[in-house]
């Protein structure tokens, strides 16, 4: 991963420099969230599968933002650091969810490619998103990076942390799986 | 052959390209909360959850429209004849026999990867008078202080936030604030990112303070230090005590004999000790030198010793713990009692207030500056009371983070 966020500093000096930076990240976060939020939130969305998660995980993102700017070593990255901080919540909620599942627990909001939300058109649109929600993370992550987003591979690898032949791949066994799936359907 | 092959992944890679932008759409620019406001940034900064979860918050929409309009109105009424205004009892403009020009640490907008200057700014006005740029494209600044009269400054550099060294330049102004070129501090390498700096009004010794991250010498630990100017001698303490605690408020006394600073856990109720020590004490632990002065529950924001060393001027949290607003007082730093209060600071709100302070050479008058309303500087001549406040928009956008008169 390129985005480097060094370490975490002990709260007092952390808070200090946030503090003496406070103004400029304001503006900063504030240009940021203006440029880059409906995006992720809507790349959230495609991973948690709701609307409230996915505003959460932005959210919290930005926030983090504001936390780690300081010590963000190149802030001209910081858009890559909002997305991996993004897919990093996401990862979050979706274990969450899963706990939760195990305990009997069911999930607070429908997905919005579920029967029971009536916001997307189009059942064949429905199906195709339910078989992606169940394919393995790395799978799903990868095509709402390069399918919705429109990152380049090698741009997916920084995000990531792998190779880019894993890239290749895993969007390769995604897709068919996708068409095997849809094969077996029809 | 391979054509054949390709066909079905293309048809697919549409299709999921169909959908994902389909269930997309469901979500609109309307839809979003909007940005983390200041007080969630303060909390943010402090580590704390500032974010409620979203049931509850959804819960409260018909009560957040409801104090969306109240804040609207109160902010129309109230708040923006306030800024206007200044304080209260203070007056527009300069104050006689107060610093011509103080400068400060800016972060203009228009750079993009942020990026720090130097500006010298005129007391009266808040209007910009100088720009100095960074030793290189790579530096940034991180603090200024003055350094003897009114018109020598000590900048910090650091390559990055997470760099491990600081090194340290002076510069001058002119009676026209415009400033000479930086010059490197002759005086061995500093340990951490400097976060304050202060000199003292002889110009002998100059006092900071620092913190490194984890991958640095100080371990992501406060440090202190002193700089005898004349020897290039660097005397560094760190807490020493039970916890983490960060150090904030360095100031000197007007020979450099004496150093104030304020400590504590770095949490939004603020330092809650002030200290004073000797610059000639030897390097250690502060609790084994230091004197505590005062320790504070609703916190010891800042400390700034005067010329002598004998009082301290103390920005405190309000007893009533409100927040946007801070305490200015007066102490004895022999008995740590309060000799008296100078003022109540602040917009009120829900916002924490922090404002920082700067003495000038003289002793005789104080420079207030911070949040929430980081678009004022307000002077405040210390014998008579009399405040006088500017009120610049550039401060807030360029972001006003460390000034020194």
């Amino acid at each position: 991963m390129q985005v480097t966020v060094h370490e975490a500093d002990t709260p007092g000096p952390r808070a200090a420099a946030a503090a003496q930076q406070a103004p400029a990240a304001e503006q900063l976060v504030e240009e940021l969230y203006r440029g880059h939020a409906l995006r992720l939130t809507r790349m959230a969305l495609l991973l948690v599968g709701d609307r409230p998660s996915a505003e959460d995980v932005v959210q919290e993102a930005f926030l983090g933002l504001f936390r780690g700017l300081g010590r963000l070593s190149d802030p001209g990255r910081a858009v890559a650091y909002l997305r991996v901080s993004v897919l990093n919540g996401c990862r979050s909620v979706l274990r969450a969810r899963k706990r939760a599942r195990l305990r009997g627990a069911g999930s607070e909001y429908p997905a919005v490619w579920s029967a029971e939300s009536a916001v997307l058109a189009g059942e064949e649109r429905r199906e195709l998103l339910g078989a992606i929600a169940q394919l393995p993370r790395r799978q799903r992550e990868v095509l709402v990076l390069r399918y919705f987003l429109g990152l380049s591979d090698s741009e997916i690898v920084a995000d990531l942390g792998v190779s880019r032949g894993t890239v290749v791949s895993t969007a390769s066994r995604a897709l068919a799986a996708l068409a095997k799936k849809g094969g077996e359907q029809a | 052959m391979k054509g054949l092959e390709e066909m079905p992944m293309r048809a697919m890679e549409e299709r999921v390209r169909d959908a994902f932008g389909a269930a997309a759409e469901t979500v609109t620019v309307q839809d979003l909360p909007g940005p983390p406001t200041p007080a969630d940034r303060s909390r943010a900064a402090w580590g704390l959850r500032a974010w409620a979860p979203r049931a509850r918050l959804h819960a409260l929409v018909p009560v957040a429209a409801a104090a969306c309009v109240a804040v609207i109105v109160v902010t129309a009424t109230v708040v923006v004849p306030r800024l206007l205004a200044g304080p209260a009892g203070g007056q527009a403009g300069a104050l006689a026999g107060a610093p011509k020009f103080f400068a400060g640490v800016a972060n203009p907008p228009e750079h993009f990867p942020p990026s720090t200057v130097l500006k010298i700014y005129r007391s009266a006005t808040g209007q910009v008078a100088a720009t100095v740029r960074p030793p290189s494209p790579e530096h940034e600044f991180a603090a200024v202080g003055r350094l003897g009269n009114d018109r020598t400054y000590v900048a910090a550099a650091v390559t990055s936030f997470g760099a491990c060294t600081t090194q340290l330049y002076r510069f001058g102004i002119d009676a026209r604030g415009r400033a000479s070129r930086l010059t490197p501090l002759s005086v061995p390498q500093v340990t951490g990112i400097v976060l304050e700096l202060a000199g003292s009004a002889d110009g002998n010794v100059l006092a900071y303070t620092a913190f490194g991250s984890s991958r640095c010498v100080l371990h992501g630990h406060d440090q202190a230090g002193v700089i005898h100017l004349a020897t290039r001698q660097i005397t560094t303490w760190s807490y020493g005590g039970q916890g983490a605690t960060s150090f904030s408020s360095v100031s000197l006394t007007a020979d450099g004999s004496m150093l104030g600073l304020a400590s504590g856990p770095g949490d939004p109720s603020g330092a809650s000790d002030a200290w004073i020590l000797p610059t000639s004490a030897p390097a250690g632990p502060l609790v084994r030198h230091a004197r505590k002065v005062l320790h504070l529950r609703t916190g010891v924001y800042r400390v700034v010793l005067n010329n002598t060393g004998s009082q301290a001027y103390v920005e405190t949290g309000p007893a009533s713990g409100r927040r946007g607003v801070v305490v200015l007082g007066l102490y004895d730093t022999t008995t740590g009692k309060r000799v008296r209060q100078l003022g109540r600071l602040g917009l009120g709100g829900p916002y924490l207030a922090k404002l920082w302070f700067s003495l000038d050479a003289a002793g005789q008058h104080l420079l207030v500056y911070g949040y929430p309303a980081s678009h004022r500087v307000t002077e405040m001549n210390l014998t008579t009371g009399h405040r006088a406040s500017t009120t610049a928009a550039h401060l807030f956008t360029e972001g006003l983070t460390a000034a020194a008169w």
